[in-house]
């Protein structure tokens, strides 16, 4: 396996399967750990974090998960694969902006990953389709056991997994779901949903877009606290506010079909018109139609789409991975032009 | 002093982060406090948000001390650094800056104590269990080629496991 056999191959987390999946795209756990005695990254020479990651490559590459999967160091491929590697959720901007040292580990069906010498000495998250946050910790837990039985973890009795940065210390677990909440942005009720998440002390973020601007409707809800509360815990109580977006997401719907069901159908028809006709569209026009797509399809608006397909495309639309699929790199007036070309060849006969 | 302006997100605590964004050629301004800005993700990283409150912490503290300042035996840092960077240098940095750190953990957690998951003493008890079975069969395999001399060696280890378990068990 090499990256290009990415760009093509299948990723389990996009499969549009799973429990609620009409909302919850994806549902990810990850887990910060570091080794005993030995200098946080930010901090090591790269003499100090090429023998981190030595130690930690020789105990990963052992585990029956990562087997077949792909090990990728950052200072051996160049800017757009790890753009591209970014944009697949595989690594963070952080790790693509270290050098030597630093690398991630795939899993073959993409689903898990594990980041070396990024913030913390590792990071690793399992990712999967639908409203699965049990699952992903137990697959998380069930390789920390194994690396614990070949690494010494810094881990103290009273702080638990000791982390570079202190807003991760104690179980250094982040659990989070990508919700997709178009009715809840239509109906006008996203911001008092969002302020009562916020409220009760979890976090969330605009997938895509910077900061406080969020398009394609999708959200990131996550855990802020880390100290003082287990695994089991922290996943039941994101748990229980998830399925109340959930709930909230399915009213808004149900009252925009019931209410404003010749809007509705008219919204996903434009957005299948302009996805499968488009000769030039940007990046964020596409996520925005992919997403009232998606909505169409989930509401069973537009029969003859795949959910699979269209969740793909959120992914394959992407700069890199636009620029991946040519096989050279394309800036952004060619990029648009190579998006709708993509997009009709996908959406035409689905 | 003018009374500070309330984060537009919780009205509650004075907003120190004004945030300025263009959505449909609409600008929009948003000024928030650290921590809804934090919560938004402004910034992108969690580090963004310590940053934040360990200034505010520095500047309520009085900054200016006479006393040289203690670093890190392991790695060398500063808690001034830290405060630069919000991150630490090692895990033992955890130890050092304790006094400092406690009141920002507090802060950020709620709480200041680990409850969860552990390096578990069932898991090197399980690599014992492993190691043993191994070196049993590989016991029985010398006993059957008649290498009674790796044989003997092995049942020197597998009774120095043993005994290592046995101590392990009791001590737990």
């Amino acid at each position: 396996m090499n990256l290009n056999d990415l760009v093509t191959s299948g990723h389990s987390w996009m499969r549009g399967n799973g429990p609620d999946s009409d909302i919850v795209f994806s549902s990810r756990v990850r887990l910060a750990r570091n080794l005993a005695n030995s200098i946080f990254p930010s901090r090591a020479t790269p003499n100090e974090k090429a023998q981190v990651f030595e130690r930690i490559i020789g105990a990963v590459t052992g585990l029956e998960q990562f087997k077949g999967g792909l090990v990728l160091k950052m200072d051996e491929i160049d800017e757009l694969d790890k753009q591209f590697l970014a944009e697949r959720y595989l690594i963070s901007r952080e790790l693509a902006a270290a050098g030597v040292g630093s690398a991630v580990v795939v899993s073959p069906d993409q689903s898990m990953s594990l980041m070396i010498n990024e913030e913390d000495h590792i990071r690793f998250q399992v990712l999967l389709s639908g409203f699965r946050l049990s699952d992903c910790y137990a697959i998380a837990a069930a390789i920390d056991t194994e690396l614990e039985q070949r690494l010494e973890y810094a881990y103290s009795p009273k702080l638990g997994y000791l982390s570079a940065c202190p807003t991760n210390v104690g179980t250094g677990v982040r659990v989070s779901a990508m919700l997709h909440l178009p009715a809840l942005i239509l109906m006008r009720q996203i911001d008092q949903v969002l302020q009562a998440i916020i409220k009760l002390g979890l976090a969330v973020r605009g997938l895509y877009g910077e900061g406080t601007e969020w398009f394609g409707n999708l959200f990131q809800i996550s855990n802020q606290v880390t100290l003082g509360k287990s695994e089991e815990e922290l996943i039941a109580s994101l748990e229980k506010v998830i399925r109340q977006v959930v709930q909230s997401e399915k009213n808004a719907r149900g009252s925009l079909i019931k209410t404003r069901s010749e809007a509705l159908y008219d919204k996903v028809g434009r957005a299948a018109g302009i996805l499968r006709n488009a000769h030039i569209i940007t990046s964020r026009e596409t996520i925005d139609h992919l997403s009232t797509l998606r909505m169409g399809i989930d509401l069973s608006l537009i029969g003859d789409l795949d959910r699979q397909a269209v969740n793909e495309l959120f992914i394959l639309t992407q700069p890199a991975h636009l620029q991946k699929i040519s096989g050279k790199p394309l800036d952004a007036a060619v990029r648009d032009v190579e998006r709708g070309t993509l997009l009709r060849q996908r959406l035409q006969n689905n | 002093m003018a009374k500070p302006h309330l984060c537009d997100v919780c009205k509650e605590h004075p907003a120190t982060v004004h945030y300025t964004e263009i959505v449909n050629n609409k600008l929009r301004k948003l000024n928030l406090c650290e921590h809804c800005a934090r919560e938004k993700g402004l910034g992108v990283t969690a580090h963004f948000g310590v940053a934040e409150i360990l200034k505010g912490l520095t500047e309520s503290q009085q900054a200016e001390t006479t006393e040289p300042e203690r670093t890190c035996d392991f790695c060398g840092l500063t808690f001034t650094r830290f405060r630069k960077t919000g991150r630490l240098g090692c895990p033992h940095c955890y130890e050092t800056f304790y006094d400092e750190l406690e009141p920002i953990l507090s802060d950020v957690h709620k709480k200041t104590e680990h409850v969860g998951k552990s390096p578990s003493a069932a898991a090197m008890i399980d690599t014992t269990t492993k190691k043993l079975s191994e070196l049993n069969r590989e016991l029985m395999h010398a006993v059957d080629s008649e290498e009674y001399e790796r044989a003997a060696q092995l049942r020197d280890e597998i009774k120095q496991l043993e005994q290592q378990r046995e101590k392990a068990d009791t001590d737990t």
